[in-house]
């Protein structure tokens, strides 16, 4: 590849505005995603969870601070925004039905 | 900017690092000096000598009017009995923010003249609430939250480089890349480390931020009037009858927890607990026998045994790392150190990759006063600690507190004086300044330990002194030098 | 004792890997060749007899311990490496 070429590439690389904003509102989107998952999964747990109240608590904590970053970077790392909101959405969905569990 | 997962995670790194980082690094620096706290309380009460003659639990019963009387104010006492790490029995109670104590003679149960102090707890305090109760338990666990993301967006960034990057370390490299470099040996070789605890630690504070409720439930609770609120002080004082004695209780415990399994002994009004000691493993399962206040008769014999409490236990028991010995105890504290090290050099890379394009923003400096504060001005304000411990007078009043407010004074000076300099454009004034003087306390506290306490010799077996004074040493020469770099 | 004996092995272990590694040869300035199979054998034959060792003598500690070493080790080696990178660009 010519010099002038990468040359080129590195005016362009340069002239890209910076995505700041954007992931801003990405990282907001994936920390509400996360949270509401976790905080579903607390809740929860005890419907679902094994053994008494207090140990059902203790166990869906243990899961929602697990997954918690998790679905953060999966929600924040995706490259289409779309798919990993969609994603973390679902397992938003599928903490809350959780709820829906009667012991 | 290109948009790569490395870029994306590059941001989230160093955004989501740099916004919780100035805490965590006063989070990971409390948490260290906590794994020794008992050890800094035995430094912060030089009059306690060093070694003591072995328990005899016949003595038990002179510590009980000193119970009595905590009893009568309210408090909830209970009684440490002597270990591996301090030999001394102590009675000790929990004034809202540290554990206050009064040692006693381990054989002949006299009570031992020492000062008042805050002790190595009032660190533990810092470490979990930032003494600031509920709340600052709920920012450190989100702050926990946010490590937790950090380090991942961390092992992402750096996966290429993580084995062949291992051992790289260029101090005398240009600036940014020594900088870098430390991050990475700080970081990465200590990532099991930090995960455990900021996991751990996240889920002990767990139910500040996920409680099993909802938020709206949890709402109307914190603003729901207490119905204790009313009731005063005075009111709730108890009528305390005499205790029965506690040597044929303690064998009685010790035939259910084991031999020397006591750790502790606490009073409550309707029962007296003997507390299985945390150092019996790493299961911190808190088991107790309980007796009647009254006549000393069995009520009751208390332990969790499911298996989501086991691993609860096992992970409260890693996290506080008070049964471990003190070969591991020390990995504790210096990875902790080194937790602290990744935050603080974290934070001055990302202060000089913008220094450049933004140096001139309102916003920058006042990142950057804030950097200065955290960093420099809380080890500042913990050495202020530890000085005005050995230096304000034995004999006054709220001394605990006097030493807590020393603190607090220091760490809001050097705050102020960071983000005035940075205002002024003095912002490399402002690291240096701090960093020498704390370079100067630290090195200074080994002289102030030899003079502020009686019965010193300088060739003695290894102490809680002579560890405590030269840690303070290695942070001296370690500051003095990143001043005169800088 | 354990610790200690963890840590040295750990050292050793980590220093072959060292010495195995183009970049970590290039900054000491030290002749790059094929490494020789003693170290690269070594350096995991060190930090997996750290971990036999580990969980032989004390197992209810061993993966805080060999955990802790290795992460002391990699710090002591990075610093003792830079020390030696310095020397031998200050000696040249």
């Amino acid at each position: 590849m010519s010099s002038y070429g990468a040359s080129t590439r590195k005016a362009v690389r340069q002239r890209t505005p910076s995505p700041t904003p954007k992931w801003i509102g990405r990282g907001v989107l994936s920390l509400v995603l996360a949270w509401i998952f976790a905080h579903f999964v607390t809740l929860g747990s005890p419907h679902w969870g094994p053994g008494t109240r207090h140990d059902a608590v203790i166990f869906g904590q243990m899961i929602a601070i697990g997954l918690f970053p998790i679905l953060f970077l999966i929600a924040f790392g995706t490259k289409n925004p779309v798919r990993g909101a969609v994603f973390v959405g679902i397992a938003c969905i599928a903490a809350a039905s959780g709820l829906l569990f009667e012991r | 900017m290109q948009d790569n997962l490395r870029t994306r995670m590059g941001w989230l790194h160093a955004w989501i690092g740099f916004a919780a980082g100035l805490l965590l690094f006063c989070v990971f620096a409390t948490g260290s000096l906590a794994v020794f706290d008992t050890e800094l309380t035995r430094w912060l009460q030089p009059e306690v000598p060093p070694q003591a003659a072995p328990f005899s639990a016949q003595v038990l019963d002179r510590t009980l009017p000193t119970v009595r009387d905590l009893l009568q104010q309210g408090e909830k006492p209970f009684i440490t009995l002597p270990s591996m790490r301090d030999p001394f029995m102590r009675v000790q109670h929990h004034d809202g923010y540290e554990f206050l104590n009064v040692p006693f003679n381990p054989q002949t149960g006299e009570q031992i003249a020492a000062r008042k102090t805050a002790g190595g707890t009032f660190f533990y305090d810092l470490h979990y609430t930032m003494r600031t109760g509920l709340y600052g338990e709920t920012i450190i666990a989100v702050a926990g939250l946010a490590l937790l993301v950090t380090l991942g967006s961390g092992i992402i960034i750096h996966l290429k480089g993580l084995i062949p990057d291992l051992l790289l370390l260029r101090p005398f490299a240009a600036r940014l890349r020594a900088w870098l470099d430390v991050h990475v040996v700080a970081g990465v070789p200590f990532l099991p480390f930090a995960i455990m605890m900021a996991y751990t630690g996240t889920f002990i504070r767990a139910r500040t931020i996920f409680p099993p409720v909802s938020y709206i439930a949890s709402f109307e609770t914190l603003f729901t009037p207490s119905s204790h609120s009313d009731v005063s002080a005075e009111e709730e004082k108890p009528s305390v009858s005499p205790l029965p004695s506690l040597p044929p209780l303690l064998s009685q415990a010790e035939q259910t927890l084991g031999d020397k399994q006591v750790g502790q002994i606490l009073f409550l009004t309707d029962s007296m607990l003997f507390t299985r000691t945390d150092m019996s493993g790493p299961l911190l399962t808190r088991e107790h026998v309980d007796f009647s206040p009254v006549d000393g008769h069995f009520l009751r014999h208390v332990l969790l045994p499911t298996p989501v409490t086991h691993t609860q236990q096992l992970m409260e028991g890693i996290h506080y790392a008070r049964w471990t010995g003190s070969g591991l105890r020390w990995m504790y504290f210096l990875s902790g150190v080194m937790g602290a090290v990744m935050f603080a050099s974290g934070s001055v890379i990302f202060l000089m990759k913008r220094r450049k394009q933004s140096g001139g923003r309102i916003m920058f400096r006042l990142a950057e006063g804030l950097a200065i504060g955290s960093i420099p001005g809380f080890l500042l304000a913990t050495l202020a600690f530890l000085w005005a411990n050995r230096l304000l007078p034995v004999s006054l009043a709220s001394r605990p507190l006097a030493e807590v407010h020393s603190f607090f004074v220091v760490w809001g000076v050097s705050a102020i004086a960071g983000l005035l300099l940075c205002f002024y454009g003095r912002s490399r004034q402002g690291w240096k300044i701090e960093l020498s003087v704390l370079g100067a306390l630290s090195v200074f506290l080994t002289p102030l330990d030899l003079l502020t306490r009686s019965g010193v010799s300088i060739l003695h077996a290894p102490t809680v002194f002579a560890a405590t004074d030269l840690c303070a040493l290695v942070l001296g020469l370690v500051s003095l030098q990143v001043a005169r770099r800088l | 004792m354990m610790i200690f004996l963890c840590f040295l092995l750990c050292s050793a272990g980590l220093a072959m890997q060292a010495l195995c590694e183009p970049k970590m040869l290039r900054f000491a300035k030290l002749q790059q060749s094929n490494p020789s199979s003693i170290f690269r054998i070594g350096r995991y034959a060190c930090l997996l007899l750290a971990l036999f060792m580990s969980f032989w003598f004390q197992p209810v500690t061993a993966i805080f311990l060999w955990a802790g070493a290795f992460s002391l080790s990699v710090l002591a080696v990075s610093l003792g490496w830079a020390v030696l990178a310095r020397y031998r660009e200050v000696s040249r």
